[in-house]
Parts: structure tokens; C-alpha cells; sequence
């Protein structure tokens, strides 16, 4: 029966997918910067995912794949604005390869830089990281993706995710630490 | 492993991503090594303060618009309140009959023509959906400017208000590659729909004729829904509904009068 079973796709799409939207809303935050295009994202990569859930494979990661469908839609939607090609200035940022020289030379003891980190510290600094090292870090460090699922949603391979997260983190810790010592809280 | 061979393994380590064979490796070192040990608590409590961070929800207007644009587009939308439910399983089950030997209709004898089909079950989808016209107007004159203006023919709209039946309004619709006008009409909680295709003949299979005032209609009754269908000037009209018979054949007849006064003018 026709009627019926497009109904049964649509629970289990909700049972499926829907439970992620939290998730998604943040990550649609992230990338747009303005919650009326986030909340736009969101219902544009859930209506997609539903056209193409008759191809969703059950056993695949549900999270991974509707992350990678967000993505692509705000990708999209970039290059039509621009009508360049963006996404090599949007997830190919440079970061200098002298980083390790810019650390502070002592590095703060963890206790007391984790008493520094004030309510916004952690926002502010991950919206300085390059796209490509922040949306590794977030999915993992926040919103608690495994390393295959990252590697499934921003369509890369897993060691490129490590890569990612481990320069990622460290420039999270040397913005962090860099607002710390803006505040005088450590010294220079 | 020794502290240098340990430092890529580290923060796999403390996220849980390594294998038992690494996982073990690494923590064989730990146990020797006090330097490392602090190396792994200070990224665990880096990870923590991360994964303390509030982390906001969606807006429930959001998670609402969503789920409602999901029903809709799945044709899963609250039943309108001509409840259209037992119109589309009768729809299901006649389509199954007219794959069989047998016809379907009182009348008929073979199975009604593809044409006949896709004019009841679009009659049938448009019902079903959120907004059926593009075009919402009770006023017929509005209605044929929209087609005009649209289409840039004229498109006969019929004012049956007299007899009960309201317009809701208007919409363009293709059939197998044919421009189709489509009126929608409700008398009481039951929807007829009229349709217009350009170009198309009309293949009497599977339909029954009947004479109404002079003119000969062709007439098939499908899923609960009477069709009466005729040709006019390589046009197909039809008018599909389950009110009765005599109503669709007197619509069917003043649209005639009504495209016959529209050509005059």
C-alpha cells in the first residue's frame, strides 16, 4: 500500500534522524553564524535526507550521514551566494606551521589555566580556529563523534580527522591560553 | 614504547579510539612513565572542560516546523477534514483491479484509459495535500485572469456558487506532457475537481456513455469517485467527484454553456 508505508517512512525518519536535531541546530549555528540561517539549514538538510532516505542504508551511521548533508546543503548554498568556488577558502585555511614556536614557553600548569577559562571563552576560541580544525574538534571534543563517524560527515579519511583534531586542540589551547593572559591572569 | 613512540598515541588513547593490542602498549608504558601519565590527565581534563560546555537545543518551533514538513511531504499531514483516508485506499484498491482481467466500473468492459487513471488520481493526490491550488479564489473572474496571465489562454471557470458548490481555486498541472488547468470545487465537505488538458484525445476504454441534454459524455466510476469525461476541440474535460451523477453531468453541462459563451465573446 502506497499512503501507509510513506507514513511508516516518516516515523521511522523521525525515530532515526530526528533524535539528532540538537545536534544538527548547533552544528547549522556553527556554520552560519545567524540562527534564522541556522534553523533554514537545518529544515533544508532534514527535508534532503528525507528525499533520500529510501537510500539510507539501516546500520549506517544515521548522525555522520545527516552531518555530511548539512555540510554539503551550506556548501551549496555558499557557492551560490558567492557563485565561486569557496570551499577551499572556507576549509583549507592556512595555519602557520610555527606554531609550537608561538606557545608560551612554559606552558600554564592545567589547573590553574583551567580556572582562567571563563563562560564564552571556549565559543570565542573555537570561532577562531580555521573551519577544518574547529568542526573536527566540535564533533569530537563537544559533541562526542567517534573518529569513523567524523571521518564519515566531513567526507575525509580517518587519519586526516586525527591530524585535524590534534592541531585542532592545540590551537584551541593556545587561543584559551591567549585570553587568559589578555586578562592578566597568567603571566607572559 | 618509549615516551616519544607513546606521543601519537595519546590523545586516541584518552578518547577511547584505540585498539587492544595499542591500547595495551600504551598502558604498559603509563604504568613506568610519571611525565606521560600527566600527559594524558592534563588532555583529559582539557576534553572535559570541552565536553562541560552548555550545549543548546534546537528551538521546539524548529523541531515542530520540521517534523510538520516531514508529514507533508509524505503526504502524512493531519487528514483534511474531508477525510481523504478512505478515498485513497479505495484509490489503491481500484488500481489494483484495473491491473487485473476485469473492469471496474458497473459498466465498463476493459480497463479505463491511462489518461482516465491519472485524471482520478491526481483528483485523489491533490486532495491530500496541504495547499491542492496554487491560485485560492472563490471568485471564478479572478481565477480565469490567474490562468490567463499563467497559461495565456482562457480558461472557462465555472461559477457554481447556485448550485452549492463553492470555488476554492486554481491550479496548472501536467498530464503525461499536457498543459492541464485544474479548478477545484467543494460542496460541503466534498471536493470536486474539474480538469481542462490541452492537446490529448480521449480514449473511451473502460467507460460507459451517456447522454445528458443533447450531448454524449463518457462516465466511469472509479474508487468511490465518479468521472464523467468528453472531447471538445482536441481538449479532455472531465469532472471528478463522488457527489452523484446528475450534479457532475449539470457541471459538466454548464461548463460547456459557459466555454460556449467565453468563445462568443
Amino acid at each position: 500500500m502506497i499512503w501507509p508505508s510513506v507514513g511508516r517512512r516518516a516515523a521511522e525518519f523521525e525515530e532515526v534522524a530526528l533524535v539528532h536535531l540538537d545536534a544538527l541546530y548547533r552544528g547549522a549555528l556553527r556554520l552560519t553564524r545567524n540562527r534564522a540561517q541556522a534553523e533554514d539549514l537545518v529544515q533544508e538538510a532534514l527535508a534532503r535526507a528525507f528525499r533520500g532516505f529510501a537510500q539510507f542504508r539501516a546500520g549506517t551511521n544515521c548522525r555522520a550521514w545527516l552531518f555530511t548533508i548539512l555540510r554539503n546543503v551550506f556548501l551549496n548554498q555558499l557557492r551560490r551566494e558567492r557563485e565561486t568556488p569557496h570551499e577551499v577558502e572556507f576549509f583549507e585555511a592556512r595555519v602557520p606551521d610555527d606554531l609550537d614556536d608561538a606557545r608560551p614557553a612554559a606552558p600554564t600548569p592545567e589547573e590553574e589555566f583551567l580556572q582562567t577559562v571563563v563562560h564564552g571563552d571556549v565559543d570565542r576560541a573555537l570561532q577562531s580556529l580555521p573551519e577544518q580544525f574547529r568542526e573536527a574538534v566540535v564533533l569530537c571534543d563537544i559533541e562526542g563523534f567517534s573518529y569513523r563517524e567524523i571521518a564519515e560527515a566531513l567526507e575525509c579519511p580517518i587519519g586526516t580527522v586525527m591530524s585535524r583534531l590534534s592541531r585542532g586542540r592545540r590551537l584551541l589551547r593556545h587561543a584559551l591560553d591567549g585570553f587568559a593572559r589578555d586578562r592578566g591572569y597568567v603571566k607572559e | 614504547m618509549d615516551c616519544r613512540e607513546i606521543a601519537p598515541y595519546v590523545e586516541p588513547y584518552g578518547d577511547g579510539e584505540l585498539g587492544p593490542a595499542e591500547r595495551a602498549a600504551v598502558e604498559a608504558h603509563l604504568t613506568g612513565c610519571r611525565a606521560c601519565q600527566e600527559r594524558v590527565a592534563r588532555y583529559g581534563q582539557f576534553r572535559h572542560l570541552l565536553r562541560r560546555q552548555p550545549r543548546e537545543a534546537a528551538p521546539p518551533e524548529l523541531r515542530a516546523r520540521v517534523t510538520r514538513s516531514i508529514r507533508r511531504s509524505a503526504g502524512w499531514h493531519a487528514l483534511r477534514r474531508w477525510a481523504v483516508a478512505p478515498l485513497a485506499a479505495a484509490m489503491l484498491i481500484a488500481l489494483v483491479t484495473w491491473a487485473g482481467v476485469h473492469g471496474v466500473g458497473p459498466w465498463s468492459t476493459s480497463r479505463p484509459s491511462s489518461l482516465i487513471a491519472d485524471l482520478v488520481s491526481k483528483h485523489a493526490t491533490y486532495a491530500q495535500i496541504e495547499a491542492p491550488v496554487e491560485f485560492a479564489s472563490a471568485n471564478s473572474s479572478e481565477v480565469r485572469d490567474w490562468f490567463r496571465r499563467r497559461l495565456g489562454v482562457r480558461v472557462t471557470v465555472p461559477d457554481y456558487a447556485p448550485a452549492g458548490i463553492r470555488l476554492l481555486g486554481g491550479r496548472i498541472a501536467d498530464t503525461d506532457g499536457h498543459k492541464t488547468a485544474y479548478l477545484l470545487y467543494e460542496k460541503g465537505h466534498t471536493l470536486m475537481s474539474v480538469f481542462m488538458v490541452t492537446g490529448e484525445r480521449l480514449t473511451p476504454a473502460g467507460t460507459a456513455s451517456m447522454t445528458y441534454r443533447g450531448f454524449a459524455y463518457h462516465t466511469a466510476d472509479v474508487a468511490a469517485q465518479h468521472g464523467v469525461f468528453w472531447a471538445e476541440n482536441q481538449k479532455v474535460f472531465a469532472v471528478i467527484s463522488s457527489l452523484d451523477y446528475e450534479s457532475l453531468l449539470e457541471c459538466a453541462d454548464r461548463l460547456r454553456m459557459d466555454r460556449g459563451e467565453d468563445q462568443r465573446l
